[in-house]
């Protein structure tokens, strides 16, 4: 329906746009055709009077006749006197419809001209206005950028501050890293010297319990007809030298003769090989309270 | 730290834990006995108890050749030279001559491991020259109870028969009493005919034996001291197997009086025989446990020899050895808890009598007559050695085997004697 509309509206608009046109043309058809044609009846005129001066000089027939003819050349003359007077108001009137038209014209030249100015007025403030739109535009353009810019300083200023703060976070998280790190390091330090303090004891310990063992095993006298089953703890008490202080049975094999060879063993191997004192005291005292349990049921 | 560590360990009590040893006897030194005041007497006293215990599988002595110093008195001893040697024990001592055969013995024993003297020193006076090995034999008990708590058995005695072939063809039977290790045997008893199965009466003053009449094998009692010898059992058929029950009262043997041989105990107050096996099959070579109450004997009841207990009281018969296809001739140890016996007819056994895990003395062919040593630690058999016949002392567990070289000739059915 719109679209219809819309098409009929458009055809509309072409059809005045040609009468208009039309107008426009006939307009300044006629405004060119009366300049041209005016100046002929005003020379017209002129010419007959001339001729009137000229003919007073004739007779009274000839005057009669003169009279008729100069009554009928009265009447004429007042007809044609009529007649131009009706001329001349015509003339007048045209002149005055001619005037009226010039002035229309002019009315219509000034309103086009005024509409001209105006249009100029308004080409111009059109104009002026884009030209102040093209400035504005020009000045916001410049504000853009300058906005721009400043934004871009801004951003850049951000950015760097961002990138001074990222710099500085970072510096912070690496010093936190290596502070961690220095404490890890710290406790990795601490914790493997407490290893190797361990190590080295439990190496001490692994060492000289070995070494007892194959000692105290070399002087282990086990009688053939000793029950396999039968097993001995004894307490051993040992100086920081390792000579063997004291043996107690805690737990006795149920057999005399099993503890006392077992027994007899440990007085055998003494001194029993434990690290001296000076190379780790600590393992030296623990060394000093052994308990040394027998078993043959491995064998 | 450190010793945050430490006392973290020390918080827990060291424990070691040792299962390696040696399967050995105990190593000792024992050092040539001094002579003093005099020319060194024949026997070697350091040598005999060095055999003595070697033969017990109990000790191991260390050769003299590697001995730093040789002591004879207390202040000379050095326990670092005994460590030396690993010695874990040491004896030493004097031979003193007093006068022409007059001697004493000194000696003192030592437990190197602990470093001190066991006892105080003993004397052993008023000794001939031919009793030197005795003395050593003292010596040698004396060091066996020091260092493994039981009695030594080296002062005890064997009992065996000898063969002789007099002239050709014509043997004598002589049974012989000698030192356990046999030396000085002397004979207790003769016959031309042959005999067999001596057994020790528990206070070691008898031994009965089986020997022949003209009608056949009887049981006869020997007394030592008296020469004076006694027909118990000589009933109709077979009469063997003798032995005494360990209170001396009784005597068990086998009779075939009844037509198959049966175990019977005699009963040398009442003179009363007691017929304690009815089986058709052959009983035999009765044996008492220690504590009187029971009897081992061999059977062939099913069939092949092996050995039963017969219990006294309740009269009830249980099957012992279940090993092998045969087990014959079984005895009890001092303990009562193994039985040594002759396995598959020529091996020597002990077995267990809870378990019944048997031990192999010997994995011979020719073993038989096995007995236990009075303090169990040794056993006493007949063998062979290079086809000749021969007296075998093994440590109990047949680790140790020893022949008893004084013992030479056709030797067999040897039997050790209780401790005096």
């Amino acid at each position: 329906m719109s679209e219809r509309r819309s098409r009929i509206s458009s055809k509309n608009r072409t059809v005045a746009y040609l009468a208009a046109g039309l107008v426009h043309a006939a307009i300044i058809g006629a405004l060119v055709f009366n300049f041209a044609s005016k100046p002929k009846p005003i020379d017209a005129a002129f010419a007959e009077k001339v001729d009137v001066v000229k003919a007073t000089t004739v007779d009274e027939s000839e005057i009669k006749a003169q009279q008729d003819k100069l009554k009928r050349e009265e009447r004429e003359k007042k007809r044609k006197q009529e007649e131009d007077r009706k001329r001349l108001e015509r003339l007048k009137k045209q002149s005055e419809q001619e005037k009226k038209k010039i002035e229309d014209l002019k009315k219509t030249q000034e309103r086009e001209k005024e509409r001209a100015e105006q249009l100029e007025a308004e080409r111009k403030a059109i104009a002026l206005k884009k030209q102040q739109e093209e400035a504005k535009r020009k000045q916001e353009e410049i504000e853009r950028k300058r906005r721009e810019k400043l934004a871009a300083e801004k951003r850049e200023q951000e950015l760097k501050r961002q990138e001074e703060l990222d710099r500085i976070a970072r510096e912070e998280r690496e010093l936190e890293a290596l502070r961690q790190m220095q404490e890890r390091l710290a406790a990795e330090e601490a914790f493997m010297a407490e290893q190797r303090a361990k190590e080295r004891a439990t190496t001490l310990l692994g060492k000289y319990t070995a070494l007892i063992k194959e000692k105290v095993s070399r002087y282990r006298t086990i009688s053939p007809d000793f029950e396999r089953w039968r097993t001995t703890t004894m307490n051993v008490k040992l100086s920081s030298s390792g000579e063997v202080l004291s043996v107690n049975i805690l737990k006795s094999s149920g057999s005399q003769r099993y503890d006392r060879s077992v027994e007899t063993a440990i007085y055998q191997a003494s001194p029993l090989p434990i690290p001296a004192a000076a190379e780790d005291p600590g393992v030296n005292r623990e060394f000093q309270n052994l308990n040394i349990i027998f078993d043959m049921t491995g064998m | 730290m450190l010793l945050l560590v430490v006392s973290n360990h020390a918080q827990a009590q060291l424990d070691i834990t040792i299962s390696g040893g040696n399967v050995r006897g105990i190593p000792i030194a024992i050092v040539p006995f001094k002579t003093i005041d005099g020319s060194q007497p024949g026997t070697q006293i350091d040598q005999v108890v060095g055999a003595d215990l070697t033969a017990s599988g109990k000790f191991e002595p260390i050769s003299s050749r590697d001995f730093m110093s040789f002591p004879s008195r207390l202040e000379e001893v050095r326990y670092k030279d005994w460590r030396f040697v690993d010695a874990e024990a040491l004896v030493i001592g004097e031979v003193w001559k007093l006068g022409a055969d007059q001697y004493e013995v000194q000696f003192r024993i030592f437990d190197v491991a602990r470093e001190r003297e066991i006892g105080s020193g003993k004397r052993i006076p008023n000794l001939r020259e031919r009793d030197l090995r005795s003395a050593a034999h003292i010596i040698s008990d004396n060091v066996y109870q020091a260092f493994t708590g039981r009695p030594g058995a080296f002062n005890s005695r064997i009992a065996y028969i000898k063969r002789s072939e007099v002239e050709f063809q014509s043997y004598r039977y002589r049974m012989m009493v000698a030192d356990w290790d046999g030396y000085g045997e002397q004979e207790v008893f003769a016959s031309w005919r042959p005999l067999l199965s001596p057994s020790w009466s528990p206070d070691s003053s008898k031994i009965s034996f089986v020997s022949f009449s003209e009608k056949g094998p009887v049981v006869q009692i020997l007394d030592l001291r008296s020469g004076k010898h006694e027909v118990i059992a000589a009933f109709k058929g077979v009469n063997a197997a003798p032995s005494w029950s360990p209170d001396g009262s009784k005597l068990a043997y086998s009779s075939s009086k009844n037509g198959s041989p049966d175990v019977f105990i005699y009963d040398t107050l009442t003179r009363q025989h007691d017929r304690i096996s009815t089986h058709y099959g052959i009983d035999t070579e009765p044996a008492w446990s220690p504590d009187g109450q029971s009897l081992l004997f061999t059977s062939n009841r099913t069939g092949k020899p092996q050995i039963y207990r017969h219990d006294l009281a309740s009269r009830e018969t249980i099957r012992m050895t279940f090993e092998g296809k045969e087990n014959a001739n079984g005895s009890f140890g001092p303990e009562g808890r193994r039985i040594v016996m002759v396995h598959e007819g020529g091996q020597i056994a002990v077995m267990q009598e809870e378990t019944s895990r048997m031990t192999w003395i010997t994995k011979s062919k020719f073993d038989e007559s096995p007995s236990f040593s009075p303090n169990g630690d040794m056993v006493l058999y007949a063998s062979e050695q290079d086809y000749e016949p021969a007296l075998m002392v093994a440590s109990s567990d047949g680790r140790i085997r020893t022949q008893l070289e004084f013992v030479t000739g056709d030797v067999r059915e040897p039997a050790w004697s209780p401790l005096k």
